[in-house]
């Protein structure tokens, strides 16, 4: 905005007249010492926890510790530039962040600010971050399937809208590739989606919103991000305040919504760390003893609303890194626990060239089953058995052991499904897609493909069928059923011999 | 100790039966005054000597200056090595004594110095002002208050008021309104419409 000195001169008149006119009476307390991002402030006897408490400096800070004499701020910003002596005044508000049309494609901290560089937000909606989640009476069970275009969680792992699904694993195994593809394939589906980066490096941030500009997915989708050189206060309300964003078009317009979190790892050291600070005793993996609360109240807040109460949705990824694998460590059991099912990611899977790496075998949705589309369910029906005893017959087939016809068969269909489930990244597809294929590979009609020209087999199949036989995936896409199965079936013989007869 | 634990003392001394508040209040600020003083301090804080001679070093100080309650306190104190609390404990007594009396301490600080006559005119205005909107200012006794203000020049203030009561302040000072308006005009609230109803207004 441009303001020029008229202007600026007309509105000083102004306030200068009505100046004075309100008794503005303000709460204060004295900062006592500061220093790692904690002030411990004399006075402001009547803060209230979790209160948002403003230095003399305009730096904004949470009232976290009530403590008989003093008053512990978690500073939200650079504690450097307060001092000794500073006043600290109630604002009488708990925190709140802005929301709204306004932030939609753009990269914002967690208090709202823009970090894109494009100038200010414009908006005069806020939220608090932290709001007690809806109760049952305001909830429907979660029926409708939220795609991520990833074939191997879409007819295995099915998420619903209004479904928390934590995506778990070491590192580098693929963690945050699937939530960015979930975030891509939301592109025409009138989901508003919401990208909280925790901890991670500003340049791994820029390169995720890179790809979603790419993708042309920052057109429904916010960034908040509180970088690992961010105070740890930052990372530590970051998920709370995407998630009240997200809020912000679930309750007002009844919008379908989707909040990654990457990670709550970091944001649960954070917490440990402020914590310590603050001198909270120390309890399993010195977490602070409400470290559980920590995570169950924020993805207690994914949620879908009843028609009473607008029929929105917010489905939850929450994120979370083991070390070497370790899912029985302190904060992962945590968030397994809460969360309705878990996509398991496997390093020596990543390893071995199956991307995404999802481990099937441990992976489960315990409510998305209800919101898979009829035909995906049909043709998905068998597929998790047929790879479950795959897995069970390869260690043979490595031993070079003489086999059964029958085994031998059932081995080479699991050595072509596990190259059909494999998928590159920023490729999500569309559940029709995922169908067909699904289908010829349970079906059997790959078994007589070489393994290596599987994936080109598929791709293919998927531009035949939209050249010449569209109302294939149109019947799919709008009816959410399978076709006639002796015309699909027709079709697939067709597509295999021709394709059998090109790569001889 | 904490100041709670000056609070402590301060609150057991003040329900003695029989206490003078107002003179304890005095004979304590004397006392704590003399022991501020840095070598008396590290007389006190010096362990090989005796509880009995440094209560004998009190005695001779003060016994004639402060009342039998008052000395048999700081024997107490002695006790308790807790002679060099008494600073905190002077001090929560005086809260005490405030409360019990009505008396508060506005601290008002002003831009520049003003002749006393003019200056007596703003410290009424304040006093009247706490009075009347004593709830603001976290005061629950409806009694009349008695004021003992002290003040300050910041010429960095510009201009205005400010004054600070307890945990209260309230800053009509000109460069607390700048600083306002500065965070309006950076962050974009300052709205159009403000602009064309101030126009209007002219
Ligand atoms: N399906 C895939 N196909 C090919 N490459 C992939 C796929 N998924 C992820 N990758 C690559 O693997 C690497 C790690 O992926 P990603 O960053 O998503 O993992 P992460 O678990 O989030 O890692 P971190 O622990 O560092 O956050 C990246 O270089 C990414 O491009
Ligand atoms: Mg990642």
């Amino acid at each position: 905005m441009k303001v020029n000195t008229d202007e600026i001169i007309s509105v000083l008149k102004k306030e200068i007249t009505s100046y004075g006119n309100e008794l503005n009476v303000e709460e204060v307390g004295t900062v006592l010492e500061v220093g790692d991002g904690i002030a411990r402030i004399y006075g402001l006897t009547g803060v209230m926890a979790n209160e948002m408490v403003e230095f003399e400096n305009g730096v904004m800070g949470i009232a976290f510790n009530l403590e008989e004499n003093s008053v512990g701020v978690v500073v939200l910003g650079d504690y450097l530039k307060i001092r000794e002596g500073f006043i600290a005044k109630r604002t009488k508000r708990i925190l709140e962040v802005p929301t709204g049309d306004a932030l939609i494609g753009r990269v914002v901290n967690p208090l709202g600010e823009p970090m894109d560089g494009k100038g200010p937000v414009n908006t005069k909606k806020t939220r608090p971050i932290e709001i007690i989640a809806p109760g049952i009476a305001k909830r429907h069970p979660v029926l409708e399937p939220m795609q991520t275009g990833i074939k191997a969680i879409d007819s295995m792992i099915p998420i619903g809208r209004g479904q928390r699904e934590l995506i778990i694993g070491d590192r580098g195994t693929g963690k945050t590739a699937i939530a960015i593809d979930t975030i891509i394939n939301q592109k025409g589906n009138d989901v508003i989606c919401v990208y909280v980066a925790i901890g991670q490096k500003a340049s791994t941030v820029a390169n995720v919103v890179e790809r979603l500009y790419k993708a042309g997915a920052m057109d429904y989708t916010i960034v908040v991000c509180a970088n690992a050189s961010d105070p740890a206060s930052l990372q530590y309300i970051a998920p709370y305040a995407g998630t009240a964003m997200a809020e912000e078009f679930m309750y007002n317009d009844g919008k379908a919504t989707l909040c990654v979190y990457d990670d709550l790892s970091k944001q649960a050291n954070a917490y440990r760390q402020m914590s310590l600070l603050l001198r909270r005793p120390p309890g399993r993996e010195a977490y602070p003893g409400d470290v559980f609360y920590l995570h169950s109240r924020l993805l207690e807040r994914a949620v879908k609303m009843n028609e009473k109460y607008g029929n929105g949705s917010l489905t939850a990824l929450p994120i979370i890194e083991t070390q070497a694998g370790e899912v029985s460590a302190y904060i992962p059991t945590n968030v397994i626990s809460i969360t309705d099912g878990q996509i398991y990611l496997q390093p020596n899977l990543f390893a071995a060239g199956v991307r995404p790496a999802v481990d099937v075998g441990i992976s489960v949705s315990r409510v998305g089953g209800n919101a898979q589309i009829k035909a995906m369910k049909k043709v998905a029906g068998t597929l998790r058995l047929d790879l479950a005893q795959f897995r069970s017959l390869e260690a043979f087939a490595q031993l070079g052991t003489e086999l059964d016809a029958a085994t031998q068969k059932q081995i080479d269909r699991g050595l072509r499904l596990v190259e059909l489930l494999k998928q590159n990244q920023y490729q999500p597809l569309s559940v029709e897609k995922q169908v067909v294929g699904i289908y010829a590979g349970t079906k059997g009609y790959l078994d007589g493909i070489p393994v290596h020209l599987v994936q080109k087999y598929e791709e293919e199949l998927y531009k035949w069928i939209e050249a010449s036989h569209k109302d294939v995936f149109d019947h799919i896409h709008n009816k959410k059923e399978l076709p006639e199965e002796s015309k699909l079936k027709q079709l697939l013989v067709d597509f295999t011999d021709q394709f059998k007869k090109e790569h001889k | 100790m904490t100041d709670g634990g000056a609070y402590t003392y301060a609150m057991a001394l003040s329900s003695v039966d029989g206490v003078d508040l107002k003179k304890t209040e005095e004979e304590l600020l004397l006392v704590s005054g003399v022991l501020k003083n840095e070598d008396i301090k590290k007389y006190f804080l010096y362990p090989k000597i005796s509880q009995a001679e440094k209560k004998e070093k009190l005695k001779n100080a003060f016994a004639a200056l402060v009342s039998k309650t008052v000395m048999n306190f700081l024997y107490l104190l002695i006790d308790k090595n807790r002679e060099n609390h008494i600073q905190q404990i002077s001090h929560a007594f005086t809260q005490i004594v405030d409360q019990e009396y009505d008396r508060v301490r506005p601290h008002v600080s002003l831009s520049r110095n003003y002749p006393e006559a003019e200056l007596q005119k703003i410290l009424t205005m304040v006093e009247g002002l706490v009075s009347a909107k004593r709830d603001a200012f976290g005061i629950s006794s409806p009694a009349k208050l008695e004021f003992l203000p002290e003040t300050e020049v910041k010429p960095e203030m510009l201009g205005g008021i400010y004054l600070r009561l307890g945990d209260y302040m309230w800053d009509s000072s000109i460069s607390r309104f700048l600083r306002d308006w500065k965070v309006k005009v950076l962050s974009g609230t300052i709205e159009k419409d403000a602009v064309i109803s101030a126009d209007i207004a002219e």
